[in-house]
């Protein structure tokens, strides 16, 4: 049975579309009249989620119906389904209901009771401070809801017996997830229960930028949590909500505009830890206010720094080392692509500022040739990590511009439009957690929107580690000895896992190659490791419909690769468009050997 | 003429339908499972039929109709049918993934579950998948991301037991 979960989440969907099969038109036009109130649409979930966390709830109801129920305007034809179970949804859907009415209190667009006044829009300056607390006098305490440990160990047991009274403090998530989440309305209930009771909060926002433990996890115990009191039905005055609000921009500080009451939480299985171990607030203290940072006063440092680096592109000195870039040197530092010498420099902010350090990302411009040629790039700004420039953003009047990559070792050098992510490392380097064949030298370009190993790819990989690799990690290795290029070819093609074309001669960095095309065969396999995240070589066939062109090179002595196997992998339907595109790609690859 | 004028907008619809369709039932399946969702995917559908002047000229016609399924299907009060209790129907017969999975990707967050099925059970690009989900495409690479991390953990926390 496979154990990667990237590898069963396709079959998992395989059977969804088995269960869900396709709609036809027929059956959509047989279906009878569907109306909606296009102007009530559902939000996705996780849109409501910050406002149900950055708002009262209590203020959030008024306006609906006392059951709770929503203002649900949709009449549904006959052949639609009835609600199955009214009674087993009803806490669902007052949920539901109080984060519908959340959205209305938040953005002030559907239903308000017209004789108050929107919390909103009153002046920051007017608006009252929260009623004080029972935690006044009290600024940090001791375990919560028991107080001793003889209580926690018999509230495990009345948990474990069922008792409504203490299964509540059983938080499987918390184990789970071995972190702090708030996604979901009340998702933590001790959390919920406990800064409602016990500090009289009726509004908070969990922090994950700060707190934690300092030294990594220990199991049963998420110490140091940091929430932050909302001031209720009020949005971030300074991080104003966009179309899809951050939790933070729904969250206007209690103390001043900048300034927020917290609390750090110990949070703790004392007694039996595990899923079904409960969880309680083993101590916890207010701690100082938490400032989020002004915008105003980020983005006026942001653009000093930007516009100094940006005059000494233009100056044609001094602009290095004043942003990082990852893995390239700042692509057309003091020039055009045909070597023009900028004149002039616009910078606008594309992006942010987003809650609560205020990073925001700026769009660059560089203007050459009288205007004529513009350099445009994304240049993001963090107040931990100062300027960063994204390489992959670079473009010369709106085309992508030809960036270089060369591997660490030197060895191999590529050229590909900058809407192609690069990453040639190397022996011994790799992305994706630990999911590496760490000495097997291998590299990639894929496209920035698709993930590292997925999707349309080219891959340069030594095909005869891989395999050996692939075997010693329970894999099907595909070479039954380390071969050269046309052994390996031969091999292939006699491996009844893959539909091979006849073989063709090419070129790959000046050096005679061989390319065939591959795919897999009906109920073939590939390696079968399942470690998709370096599904390199000809195993990144384990996906049907899927086709693979497929280019092997014998390189010269110097390299440290000995037979290179070059792969474009790309869908059925998309295959002749991707081996167009990449064509010029695979002819920029050049092979630079070390001296003997 | 009038049979023509329907027959030229039929055609024009089905072509919309092999377009759409499939990602606004995968969506709306990954989100309510595969009754409820493929039943709001094709009232959606229908609705789209029935509006089809309005919604031929919408931008962005996926995501619009999986909010409009999503709707129907919440107002329907039968969105307790979470994708995870797939797990009984869609019992593998060749063993192709694990019991568990299932139940815990219904354990995900909403957002997380629609990412992470989307994108890594059915491929779509992350573009495609921010399209329907009317999210941005970082943000379903953060979902989907943290789903793998949280089904890695707890399908390992299953096996430890």
């Amino acid at each position: 049975m496979p154990t990667e979960i990237e590898q069963q989440l396709p079959r998992f969907a395989e059977a969804l579309d088995r269960e869900a099969p396709a709609i036809s038109v027929d059956e959509i036009l047989s279906r009878g009249t569907v109306a909606v109130d296009v102007d009530r649409l559902e939000r996705p979930s996780w849109d409501q989620v910050p406002r149900v966390s950055a708002v009262s709830w209590g203020d959030a109801m008024p306006g609906h119906g006392e059951n709770g129920e929503r203002d649900a305007s949709i009449e549904l034809a006959p052949t639609a389904a009835e609600p199955p179970n009214r009674r087993r949804v009803a806490l669902k859907i007052a949920l539901a209901a109080a984060a519908a009415a959340v959205l209305v209190v938040a953005l002030g667009a559907i239903v308000r009771n017209d004789a108050e006044p929107d919390p909103a829009d009153v002046p920051t300056s007017t608006v009252p401070t929260p009623p004080p607390t029972t935690t006044e006098s009290l600024t940090s305490a001791g375990m919560w809801p028991q107080s001793t440990l003889e209580e926690v160990r018999a509230a495990q047991e009345l948990a474990d017996a069922g008792d409504p009274d203490y299964t509540w403090q059983v938080e499987p998530q918390l184990t789970l997830y071995e972190e702090m989440t708030i996604e979901e309305l009340g998702q933590v209930e001790l959390v919920d229960r406990f800064l409602r009771e016990v500090l009289g909060w009726e509004a908070y926002l969990f922090n994950p930028h700060q707190g934690g433990a300092p030294d990594g996890r220990t199991d049963g115990a998420l110490p140091d949590q940091w929430f932050h009191r909302c001031a209720p039905g009020r949005t971030n005055p300074l991080y104003p909500p966009g179309p899809e609000p951050e939790m933070g921009e729904l969250c206007a500080p209690t103390i001043d505009d900048l300034n927020y009451e917290s609390v750090s939480l110990d949070l703790a299985q004392l007694d039996r830890q595990g899923l079904d171990g409960i969880w309680v607030v083993h101590r916890w203290r207010l701690i100082a206010p938490f400032a989020q940072a002004d915008p105003v006063a980020v983005e006026a440092q942001a653009t000093e720094r930007l516009e100094e680096f940006l005059a000494a592109r233009v100056a044609g000195e001094g602009a290095e080392g004043h942003v990082q870039v990852n893995d390239v040197d700042v692509p057309l530092l003091y020039a055009t692509p045909s070597g023009a010498s900028y004149e002039r420099y616009e910078i606008e902010r594309v992006d942010g500022p987003q809650w609560p350090a205020g990073d925001m990302t700026f769009s660059a411009r560089l203007f050459a040739d009288g205007e004529a040629t513009v350099v445009e790039q994304e240049i993001s700004w963090s107040q931990s990590g100062g300027l960063w420039l994204d390489a992959n953003s670079t473009t010369e009047n709106g085309q992508p511009v030809v960036l270089s990559y060369t591997s660490s070792d030197g060895e191999v050098t590529v050229s590909a439009p900058s809407t192609w992510e690069t990453w040639l490392p190397g022996k011994g380097a790799g992305k994706g957690g630990n999911e590496q064949a760490l000495d097997v030298w291998f590299g990639g370009l894929w496209h920035p929107e698709d993930f590292f190993g997925n999707g349309e790819r080219i891959e340069l990989v030594d095909p005869v580690a891989y395999d050996a690799w692939c075997a010693a990690n329970g894999g099907s290795p595909l070479l039954s000895a380390p071969a050269d290029a046309a052994a390996i070819a031969q091999q292939l093609i006699a491996d009844p896992n893959f539909e091979t074309t006849a073989p063709v001669a090419a070129r790959v960095g000046g050096l005679e190659a061989g390319s065939i095309d591959v795919a897999l065969a009906p109920g073939g396999r590939a390696c079968g490791v399942g470690m998709i995240a370096i599904s390199r070589w000809i195993h990144a066939l384990w996906d049907p419909g899927w086709r693979l062109r497929l280019y092997l090179v014998d390189l010269p002595e110097g390299m440290s690769v000995e037979t290179l196997a070059i792969t474009v992998v790309a869908p059925e339907e998309r295959f002749d468009d991707v081996i167009a595109e990449t064509a010029p790609i695979i002819e920029s690859i050049e092979f630079h050997p070390r001296a003997p | 003429m009038l049979c023509r004028v329907m027959d030229r907008g039929r055609s024009d619809f089905e072509r919309f339908v092999a377009e759409v369709e499939p990602r606004v039932r995968r969506s709306l399946v990954a989100r309510f499972g595969a009754v409820v969702g493929r039943q709001a995917a094709a009232d959606a559908l229908a609705w789209a039929w029935q509006n089809w002047e309005r919604v031929r000229e919408i931008e962005s016609p996926v995501g619009y109709l999986y909010r409009v399924g999503r709707t129907l299907a919440v107002r329907s009060e039968a969105r307790d049918v979470p994708v995870a209790e797939l797990a009984p129907a869609v019992a593998s017969p060749d063993d192709s993934f694990e019991p568990g999975l299932a139940p815990a990707i219904a354990r995900l967050s909403e957002a997380q579950r629609c990412a992470v099925v989307l994108v890594v059970g059915f491929g779509y690009t992350l573009r495609e998948a921010a399209d329907v989900l009317g999210v941005t495409a970082s943000t379903v690479h953060r979902d989907s991301e943290r789903a793998l991390a949280r089904l890695r953990s707890e399908l390992e926390v299953e096996n430890a037991h």
